[in-house]
């Protein structure tokens, strides 16, 4: 897929996000763009030349930083998150011409509160998904980020909301067909996830014309 | 980890989204919305029907699949995910 098509997922990849991640993939490829995720299973070194790979080929960004703050005392914050958005804005300033029209959204529980850790992030968009209806939220706030680095016309996100959540109760559903638990949609592997949505939101399109 | 759905249960859980994409409108959905549960029948853009309570919205979308034929009733919780699904004949 084209540079201008990618766009870079920088998020936690553990189970609890991916009630997340899911909807932020659901929009992504309903906008018409390619997620492009690191794939956890590679060795340290492998993985970050990976991911280094995929912030040079990919045009859009998205970072959520929402995990940098640990929630209990004792427990360490994740650095993965910052470290990599860092990676891709430095990508931006030292790269090519095509890298320095990337466009990043730095996602957050809290809308300032990343400014706190880490500075110099100026000429970032900043969007921030609060604590409650976050799955709405996020779908609300990278389809209004599309509007302005990709094109200004986007489907409302309270329809890409609703078929999200009909896409969401078709795979649990058919899944239970294959006697699967319900809950195993929890344990597809990214680049199965994003394929079974490929699907099904082409052929959504396709039966809505 | 091992992938979940490979090989043969792949390709059938691929050709029943397919399917599955194409609207079912005799479904019901109650979900989730901006602080509030809303009812949508499936395939439409917007909610049918919007209650403060989860117990409101349900109790209407069961008293809709009875008088007009909606043969399922979906309940999503917080995160868009299935809680329940009631079937209506």
């Amino acid at each position: 897929m084209a540079f201008s098509k990618n766009v870079f997922i920088n998020c936690p990849f553990d189970n609890t996000y991916k009630r997340l991640l899911h909807p932020i993939i659901f929009t992504i490829i309903y906008s018409g763009l390619e997620p492009k995720i690191s794939k956890l299973e590679d060795s340290g070194s492998i993985r970050l030349k990976q991911i280094i790979k995929l912030i040079k080929e990919s045009k859009y960004s998205i970072h959520d930083l929402s995990r940098m703050k640990s929630k209990k005392s004792g427990e360490l914050a994740r650095f993965n998150m910052p470290f990599e958005l860092r990676l891709d804005l430095g990508t931006r300033g030292i790269g090519t011409s095509q890298l320095k029209k990337k466009k990043c959204l730095i996602l957050d529980v809290e809308r300032y509160r990343y400014q706190a850790a880490i500075s110099d992030m100026s000429g970032s968009d900043i969007a921030s998904y609060g604590k409650r209806n976050q799955v709405e939220k996020i779908i609300e706030k990278i389809r209004d980020w599309f509007t302005t680095v990709l094109n200004p016309i986007q489907p409302a996100s309270s329809m890409l909301y609703l078929e999200y959540s009909e896409f969401i109760s078709d795979l649990q559903i058919e899944l239970e067909e294959l006697s699967f638990n319900k809950d195993d949609i929890k344990k597809l592997t990214n680049s199965e996830y994003i394929h079974y949505t490929k699907k099904w939101i082409s052929n959504r399109k396709k039966s809505s014309i | 980890m091992a992938n979940l759905v490979t090989g043969q249960n792949k390709s059938r859980l691929t050709r029943s989204l397919v399917k599955a994409a194409k609207t079912n409108e005799k479904r019901l959905h109650v979900l989730p919305s901006k602080g509030k549960w809303g009812i949508k029948i499936e395939g439409a853009e917007r909610m049918f029907r919007v209650y403060v309570s989860k117990a409101s919205a349900l109790k209407v979308a069961k008293e809709r699949a009875h008088s007009h034929g909606n043969s399922m009733i979906i309940v999503h919780n917080k995160d868009g995910r299935i809680a329940s699904v009631s079937s209506y004949k």
